[in-house]
């Protein structure tokens, strides 16, 4: 998990969408670095080789030619091309990723976390929506997955946001309450 | 299941990226306060946020890490690290959290909630300390004498009896229990064998003294964390008595490994190390702890206004508490420069020291009387005791001085003969077993004894004879006297009876068949004291 970097790959991303906006090339910038995202995260042997301190900078620009090149925008070829020659190619793939929520945050939507035990029915993303509303103000997309181990109902996460409706969490404050669990301190 | 609610709150969550050595790294948790519980799985593991860096925050943990994994959830509870006290907590052993662990079952409430972590009263909440604090141990009570609200430390090396003179000061206190002023007791363990700490509370309960005792257990067995916060938590509990308009008494046995278990945490959250690889904060640490202790002052209304009060105390608050401590530090071969030592030593209002070589030669308690010193204890001090003992200090620095001086065998003018006599006595006089705490009236009678010369006449090996011969009689035949000088009158008409006593006693030991018979009058005297007590 690279979340102390988090940071970093949300920093250059910001950077990036900033001036994307102020070359008109938004929308577009999104699908190209998904794209490099899906290209750089989704193969291990790229992933090594771009990590690798012993491959040179030199070798390194020219793979992400040969990759990218006619097939994103010339700006965003020259950004990946900068961030390779500055030493930071093993961050290329991290910033990828995170331009998606940048990207999204941009536009006023916010992707929330969901987990189910099932898949999400009209009934429960209605009574989710109603929930997630109160983590945040803006437009919510739901990124869904699943998890039978939480019995039913449902978890949002948003940051370090959390609203716990699942069936686990409501029986393990009962079980507390009956004493056949052990209470935190200050419970 | 009455009045069983079942909520889903919004919870502020962190994840995990790495737990090692009691330590977990959290990314998240954005909004937590330095000093915040953490919930950090669902069976209870709570953890305390002690670093907030940039990116993540440094949580201690205060139980078993086993289990935790990267990428667990780790949620906010919005409370300042804190336990839970109750009335009935007295009698009990509990952990750093409160939490009852000598298997008695669970405690009784209702529950007051005290932070472990509390700013001290400010001045104008504060008194002068004016009341005693007796220990019941003559060499203590007569020449280094203890205010409530007083911090006076107890040093000395490993087996110089620093633990026994805590032990015997709360044995003590049962008298004062019994009469319904009662001063509770809080005895804190840090680092301690499991077994030491199971020892402490049988000769507590044996000798009646955990009807008003608490005892905060940290034993080596536990996290770090849990030790080095244990300190706080005796303070949180004293601070409810003292809070009340009562009176505590508090001790740490002992800050050396408290301050051992805080350099650990504290090396472990990379905050850079100082002297002796303790971290820059450690005079904080302790001062900030015994600031806490502290007499208040006995106007209701402005006690009432007191900073920092819990919620929860916030209707029961009155004025005239106090709040003793006793912290314990252990010396290293009798080096008093030692870093924690010295700390403590100008923290505190003073300090008893114990040493090895007079425990050695059946001085006991071993107290080092030249550089024992009690800053403010004096005006707490009774006046009569003041009366008797006054010079007492100063006559057995000399002594010490001239003792060493007269080892060369030199021929010895009468006056420095005399100090030597009278110095060998009473060394004589300020011995006392273990357990055996003495009422302040008794210590009167015998210090009486010493600085006034009555014992001049009695062979040295005698005087504990005569000790306990003459506590006897006055239980026998002058118990008016005893509870003259229970309640602080010491005049002309005392004086005679004193002085009466000490002659009898004396004929009967000096006469020449007085040797089987005198011993046998004392063993049948002793038994009519405790009839008397």
């Amino acid at each position: 998990m690279h979340t102390d970097s988090q940071i970093l790959y949300k920093r250059y991303a910001r950077a990036l969408l900033m001036l994307a906006e102020e070359n008109g090339i938004l929308e577009a910038s999104y699908k190209d670095l998904k794209l490099a995202d899906a290209v750089l995260n989704g193969h291990k042997g790229l992933s090594v080789s771009m990590n690798s301190p012993v491959v040179r900078a030199g070798k390194k620009q020219n793979l992400i030619k040969r990759l990218f090149d006619g097939r994103v925008d010339p700006l965003i070829l020259k950004f990946m091309l900068i961030i390779v020659r500055k030493q930071r190619g093993n961050i290329l793939g991290g910033i990828a990723s995170a331009y998606g929520d940048v990207y999204k945050k941009h536009l006023g939507i916010e992707t929330v976390r969901i987990i189910t035990a099932q898949p999400l029915d009209e009934n429960l993303r209605e009574r989710a929506m109603t929930a997630a509303r109160k983590l945040t103000h803006y437009a919510i997309e739901f990124d869904e997955s699943l998890d039978p181990g939480i019995i039913g109902g449902f978890i949002l996460i948003l940051g370090d946001k959390r609203y716990d409706a699942s069936v686990r969490n409501r029986l393990n404050q009962v079980k507390k309450h009956l004493g056949l669990k052990k209470v935190h301190p200050y419970d | 299941m009455a009045g069983f609610t079942m909520e889903t709150e919004l919870e502020e969550t962190g994840i995990i990226l790495q737990v090692g050595d009691g330590i977990a790294r959290v990314y998240g948790l954005t909004n937590a306060w330095s000093g915040e519980m953490v919930a950090c799985n669902d069976d209870g593991l709570t953890g305390v946020v002690l670093n907030l860096e940039e990116d993540n925050a440094g949580v201690v943990l205060l139980g078993d890490s086993r289990g935790l994994r990267e990428g667990d959830v780790v949620k906010r509870t919005g409370r300042i690290v804190s336990l839970k006290i109750t009335e009935a907590m007295t009698g009990r052993v509990v952990n750093t959290l409160g939490e009852p662990i000598d298997g008695e079952g669970k405690l009784e409430g209702p529950f007051y909630e005290m932070p472990l972590e509390r700013r001290a009263p400010e001045v104008i909440y504060r008194q002068p300390v004016n009341e005693p604090l007796q220990t019941g141990i003559k060499a203590i009570d007569a020449m280094i004498p203890i205010g409530r609200g007083q911090r006076e430390l107890i040093i000395g090396d490993r087996q110089t009896g620093k633990t026994a003179i805590a032990l015997d000061t709360i044995i003590n206190q049962r008298r004062f229990y019994e009469k319904g002023e009662p001063v509770y007791c809080i005895y804190v363990a840090i680092g301690q064998k499991g077994s030491s700490v199971v020892n402490t509370v049988n000769y507590l309960k044996q000798h009646g003294a955990m009807d008003y005792t608490v005892v905060v257990s940290a034993t080596a067995s536990d996290p770090a964390a849990m030790q080095f916060y244990a300190p706080f938590a005796g303070m949180a509990i004293g601070e409810f008595y003292r809070d009340t308009g009562r009176h505590a008494l508090v001790i740490f046995d002992d800050l050396s490994k408290q301050a051992v278990s805080y350099r650990e945490v504290s090396l472990l959250l990379r905050r850079p190390p100082g002297r002796d690889a303790f971290p820059g904060d450690i005079f904080y640490l302790h001062s900030r702890l015994l600031e806490r202790a502290s007499k208040i002052i006995a106007s209701d209304e402005i006690a009432a206004e007191m900073n920092d009060i819990p919620e929860s105390v916030q209707p029961l608050v009155k004025g005239g508490g106090s709040l003793t401590a006793l912290p314990i530090v252990e010396s290293q071969a009798g080096d008093v420069s030692a870093y924690i030592l010295t700390n403590v030593i100008s923290i505190t209002d003073g300090q008893i020291f114990l040493e090895t070589h007079l425990f050695n030669a059946g001085i006991r308690p071993a107290v080092n009387v030249g550089v024992s010193v009690s800053r403010v204890g004096g005006n707490a001090q009774m006046k009569s005791m003041k009366k008797v003992a006054g010079t007492l200090k100063i006559n057995q620095a000399q002594y010490r001085e001239l003792e060493a001086f007269a080892r060369f065998g030199t021929d010895l003018d009468p006056e420095t003969r005399r100090i030597l006599d009278k110095g060998a006595r009473n060394v004589r006089v300020l011995k006392q077993d273990q357990f055996a705490p003495m009422p302040v009236s008794e210590q009167i009678a015998i210090l009486y004894c010493g600085t006034k010369d009555l014992l001049m006449d009695i062979p040295i090996e005698k005087v504990e004879q005569f000790e306990k011969e003459l506590i006897a009689l006055l239980y026998e035949k002058y118990p008016g006297l005893l509870e003259q000088l229970e309640n602080d009158v010491l005049d002309k008409n005392e004086e005679a009876s004193l002085l009466e006593a000490a002659k009898i006693v004396k004929e009967r030991l000096l006469s020449p068949q007085s040797a089987e018979t005198g011993q046998a009058a004392g063993s049948d005297s002793a038994e009519n004291k405790k009839d008397n007590t």
